[in-house]
């Protein structure tokens, strides 16, 4: 009898396991381009957003497929927008632009330059060679050269276009591709100072973000945000420009400042799941959670029905989107809705590929299954954690982590010391064993999670002091965590703090506790009621 | 590749079984160049251990060492040369050779019904693709080898390309696709089907495949199926040589 495991060829399995371990690091809020090129035909599509970036073509399609790809790279559609690249350099073959559309998306690096370091933080001494790139890179790669070469022959390409192809040329074979881009994207505005396509372009790359947990701008950022505050005036209409400050904008103190290109963005933009869900980070980190709400409802309506439409479509994104609607359904107070959607996530099943991996906690499920967890310890559902059934048991080393974290914390809480102390002590074992089980370090938030966790018992023992003094060291670390939206930690250490202090009659670490937590998430409803609360009894005498 | 040992002279040889013949402990081999001693040909080799026949069967893909004396030639140290899986999975059963393929209902590319039973009494060989698959060496490469299967076989042969991607290779789809690899009608079917009709077919031949963001994971099997609807052999992985796979279905057609 032939032995029947282990002997057909996994076609495509190790380009993907390849494709996954790097994306793993990254959050999911745009998707990636694929590690294989996109197949044709593409389509025109409604509600990508009106967008003309004109070239030299005589074949008038291939011009409305360049315009559709410009317009889907906007929105960081890369997927589609290299499709529709591909399908205008199909319709016109000489046009070099649709192969520096090509080299501008396929790489995956067509987003924010702080996404981009916080995804891939830099090496010093690290080189990259041409002939260690594979998949995406590579591809954009080989579009940057036969762009640069297309646009050799006379009369295929304005001076215009040749350097705005030079400027992606220099990214894709510089030392220094950053410097050597954005030198070329001034070199386009220095010629021509009203090209809106070079300014997004050159102000995303020099938007870096800022500081964690002090919210200064990195170098470059306030020249990003200046830049895009003068292009929103002279080019209201321009979906890019909208986009782009929202991520100028996110994590800053003036984030508040976004919200009107988080109106108008999907106004321009209808018809990208992408477009629909990114305001939805401004309106949460400043407060505003029933906009935040409808910008991530209205997302997942469109985006399952692009799911619904291919089953290679994926769920990624989708599943990114709703854990950002959950976190903001936890701010909002509105629990059912949040366990709805959090088990709605935990309907998809793992493909065989993430069910194998340890670590992948991007999947569709292991989201549900975080945002439910997240959702369970900020309602305090202290009865529903400790059940053993609310709160599924998920055999991988992340998740099960963090469960022994939830169940600290509910029993802690619950006045049951002795059953805490057990949980964080598996807890401890568990974040031991991590690195050599899934290769990777321990998680910081995981680190922050046992920080915590020590804090609760301490009070949950009535040393009260110290475990306050430990909850405020987490709540400190927890502020210095990367950042990622929506935040990695299931919750405001800071929260926390405060109703711990409160109860403890700590009226003034509380009261800190509380700002600390809104100036971390401005309009965060437990911190106002609690500082509110605090502060009232605190002038009335009672404390 | 020459390998010395004693006096004998020793090849890494590649191949793909056509037949095993463990009476007399032999097995007829489709083999690539042997560097050095013979152009790539079917040739029976007898085995130096008869234990290492207990895994092959036609179709395998065989690397193994060819030592040539002035006794005669034997083979050894016969390895299956597919690479094992990635990572753990449940993998339906592969049919076993000379089993009864089940008969299947599906839609051709012309949007008529079309029964594996209908095809009784022909050679048929199955492999299954999906249009939109953009890895040149996995569908792409098994539809050029079917093209090159037809143009050696004529209707002699019906080939079956069975989509894994139903939901989007309708039968206009795949009718372009058949164009494109100019398919003819009366010999290559391209076949779709519900999700769940392919499915079943896909089980029936061992294939195992999932949906991933934006392309489809998938084994590969092309199968040969003889005239009395039994299986002939079958083919793990699209990297196999097209004449090797004409040899198996030359053995079939010619009832080796």
């Amino acid at each position: 009898m032939i032995r029947k495991a282990s002997l057909m060829v996994f076609a495509c399995a190790a380009l993907f396991a390849a494709e996954t371990k790097s994306a793993k690091e990254k959050d999911m809020c745009s998707p990636p381009p694929g590690s294989i090129a996109p197949a044709l035909p593409a389509h025109l599509m409604q509600g990508q957003g009106d967008i003309h970036f004109a070239i030299t073509t005589a074949n008038s399609e291939a011009q409305k497929f360049f315009d559709q790809g410009v317009a889907q790279m906007h929105s960081f559609w890369a997927n589609e927008a290299e499709r529709s690249f591909l399908q205008a350099a199909a319709l016109d073959p000489e046009a070099p632009m649709p192969w520096w559309g090509v080299a501008m998306v396929a790489a995956g690096d067509y987003r924010p330059r702080h996404q981009l370091e916080r995804d891939t933080p830099a090496k010093p001494g690290a080189k990259t060679k041409p002939t260690e790139l594979k998949g995406g890179p590579l591809r954009a790669q080989e579009a940057a050269l036969k762009a640069v070469r297309l646009s050799e022959v006379s009369g295929k390409a304005t001076e215009l276009e040749k350097l705005y192809i030079a400027s992606i040329a220099a990214r894709r074979q510089a030392k220094d591709p950053n410097e050597a881009y954005i030198a070329g994207l001034r070199a386009v505005l220095a010629a021509h100072p009203d090209e809106v396509e070079a300014g997004t372009y050159l102000a995303l790359h020099l938007m870096r973000g800022y500081t964690l947990p002090d919210r200064a701008p990195r170098e470059g950022t306030m020249e990003a945000v200046n830049l895009l505050r003068a292009l929103a005036v002279k080019f209201p209409g321009h979906a890019g420009v909208h986009h782009y400050i929202i991520h100028g904008w996110e994590g800053a103190t003036f984030a508040a400042e976004a919200w009107p290109s988080c109106e108008r963005y999907p106004q321009l933009v209808t018809n990208i799941p992408h477009a629909l869900h990114m305001p939805g980070h401004i309106w949460a980190q400043t407060g505003r959670w029933t906009e935040g709400e409808k910008s991530f409802q209205d997302a997942a309506v469109n985006e399952i029905g692009y799911m619904k439409a291919d089953a290679l479509y994926g769920n990624y994104h989708h599943a990114h989107n709703i854990e950002f609607l959950i976190t903001t359904y936890g701010f909002d107070g509105k629990y059912d809705e949040a366990v709805s959607a959090a088990r709605g996530l935990m309907e998809f099943a793992e493909n065989p590929r993430q069910a194998a991996d340890l670590d992948d906690s991007y999947t569709a499920y292991r989201m549900g299954w975080f945002g439910l967890m997240r959702t369970l310890v900020t309602f305090e559902k202290w009865d529903a954690i400790l059940d053993g059934k609310t709160l599924p048991v998920l055999d991988k080393p992340r998740e099960q982590s963090w469960r022994h974290w939830a169940l600290g914390v509910a029993y802690a809480n619950k006045g049951n010391a002795r059953k805490a102390r057990g949980e964080y002590k598996l807890m401890e074992a568990a974040l031991k064993e991590f690195p050599a089980k899934v290769d990777k370090p321990v998680p910081p938030p995981l680190k922050v999670a046992l920080e915590e966790l020590a804090g609760q018992i301490a009070v949950a023992q009535k040393h009260t002091e110290k475990g306050l003094k430990l909850l405020a060291e987490a709540g400190t670390h927890e502020r210095a965590l990367r950042y990622t939206e929506p935040p990695s930690y299931p919750r405001p250490v800071l929260d926390a703090l405060g109703k711990r202090a409160a109860i403890a009659g700590k009226a003034d670490i509380a009261i800190a506790a509380w700002q600390g937590a809104l100036e971390q998430t401005p309009g965060d409803p437990r911190a106002r009621k609690g500082l509110n609360s605090a502060t009232q009894r605190t002038a009335s005498g009672i404390e | 590749m020459l390998l010395l040992s004693g006096c004998a002279r020793h090849f890494q040889v590649d191949g793909m079984v056509l037949r095993v013949n463990t009476q007399r402990r032999a097995v007829l081999i489709s083999h690539r160049d042997i560097r050095g001693y013979m152009p790539a040909m079917q040739m029976e080799f007898g085995a130096a251990k008869q234990e290492q026949l207990n895994t092959l069967e036609p179709g395998s893909r065989v690397r193994f060492r060819l030592a040539v004396s002035k006794r005669g030639s034997t083979i050894s140290h016969i390895q299956k040369t597919a690479p094992a899986a990635e990572y753990p999975r449940e993998q339906p059963p592969r049919p076993a050779v000379g089993a009864a393929i089940p008969d299947f209902i599906l839609v051709d590319e012309q949007s008529l019904p079309f029964t594996l039973s209908g095809l009784r009494g022909q050679v048929v060989a199955v492999d299954f693709i999906y249009t939109r698959c953009p890895l040149p060496d996995v569908c792409p490469r098994l539809s050029a080898n079917f093209r090159r299967l037809q143009r050696r076989f004529g209707d002699r042969v019906i080939l079956l390309s069975i989509t894994i991607d139903p939901l989007h290779d309708s039968p206009e789809v795949l009718a372009r696709y058949a164009k494109l690899w100019n398919a003819d009608a009366a010999s290559w079917h391209f076949l779709t089907g519900t999700p769940e009709a392919i499915d079943t077919v896909a089980r029936s031949f061992g294939m195992f495949y999932f949906p991933e963001e934006g392309s489809l994971t998938h084994t590969t099997a092309t199968a040969v199926i003889g005239r009395t609807g039994r299986l002939a052999g079958i083919v793990e992985g699209p990297g196999y040589a097209v004449s090797q796979l004409g040899d198996l279905i030359s053995a079939e057609l010619e009832g080796k």
